[in-house]
């Protein structure tokens, strides 16, 4: 009685998340059967790796109140999980991004785009973006001044294209 | 003396958000006083939201999401399977060291 309870939350905590996960696996891997494999993946090491956070807690009512703290603290866990595993497939499978749909963003190494998608999708500010993914703050300034430059710079060139 | 050239390269960083406090209210106040200046920076304003276009937006179609959640129970379920495995294992080895 008292797992199946604790099953229904985590479920009902992951749930409204999963959207910006596909969001982010996509940007990560643009093919729908590596990104939705690349989430169950992530999700299963971050529930692994925090085991005493997620499947030992006895769910009360504190958590239930508190369920917007306990998602945002999921979905950074879970996202620093995907970026690594991410980063690593997107190597490995040797992805070719030249057919893809914005290809600018493509073209931008795998953690770039990472914090592109947190920084002007998600609104995220560079403090947060440091403490989940686990970078130094000029790392990420770096990061969002270069995938500033590249995005505007195709942004400027489509517009001409279309001009 | 701080001249526009100056506070034209602070531009993107102050959207990044990256200034100082001080840096930001230099700005803003050279913004407000500098009529030809304030217009560059809304130009660049624009420029910057823009670039949420540049980010490409995935459908997450409800046929995929609904597959989604029944892998992830799936996960939860094999998890919480695996810990109450463990559980017994350890309280049988408990037992069989008792006795």
């Amino acid at each position: 009685m008292i797992e199946s309870v604790r099953k229904k939350d985590l479920f009902t905590l992951i749930q409204p998340l999963l959207p910006k996960c596909h969001s982010l696996a996509m940007s990560l891997l643009p093919d729908d059967l590596q990104a939705q494999q690349l989430i169950v993946d992530s999700f299963t090491q971050c529930l692994l790796k925090e085991k005493s956070l997620w499947l030992d807690r006895d769910w009360d009512e504190s958590d239930k109140k508190d369920q917007l703290h306990l998602r945002r603290l999921m979905l950074k866990s879970w996202i620093k999980v995907m970026v690594h595993l991410g980063m690593r497939r997107a190597t490995q499978l040797q992805i070719r991004y030249e057919g893809v749909e914005h290809r600018e963003f493509y073209h931008l190494d795998a953690s770039t785009r990472v914090v592109a998608w947190l920084k002007y999708d998600q609104g995220w500010n560079i403090s947060e973006i440091e403490s989940t993914l686990g970078l130094k703050k000029f790392e990420v300034i770096e990061k969002v001044h270069n995938s500033r430059f590249i995005l505007t710079g195709g942004l400027k060139r489509s517009q001409e294209l279309q001009g | 003396m701080m001249n526009r050239d100056h506070f034209a390269r602070k531009i993107p960083a102050y959207f990044d958000g990256t200034l100082t406090e001080r840096e930001r209210t230099e700005l803003e106040s050279f913004v407000g006083t500098n009529r030809e200046f304030a217009e560059y920076f809304k130009l660049k304003q624009a420029e910057y939201n823009n670039l949420k276009n540049s980010i490409p937006h995935f459908q997450f179609s409800t046929e995929a999401q609904t597959q989604m959640e029944g892998e992830l129970k799936e996960v939860i379920d094999n998890l919480f399977h695996t810990e109450s495995s463990n559980v017994i294992e350890k309280f049988s080895s408990w037992v069989k060291e008792k006795l």
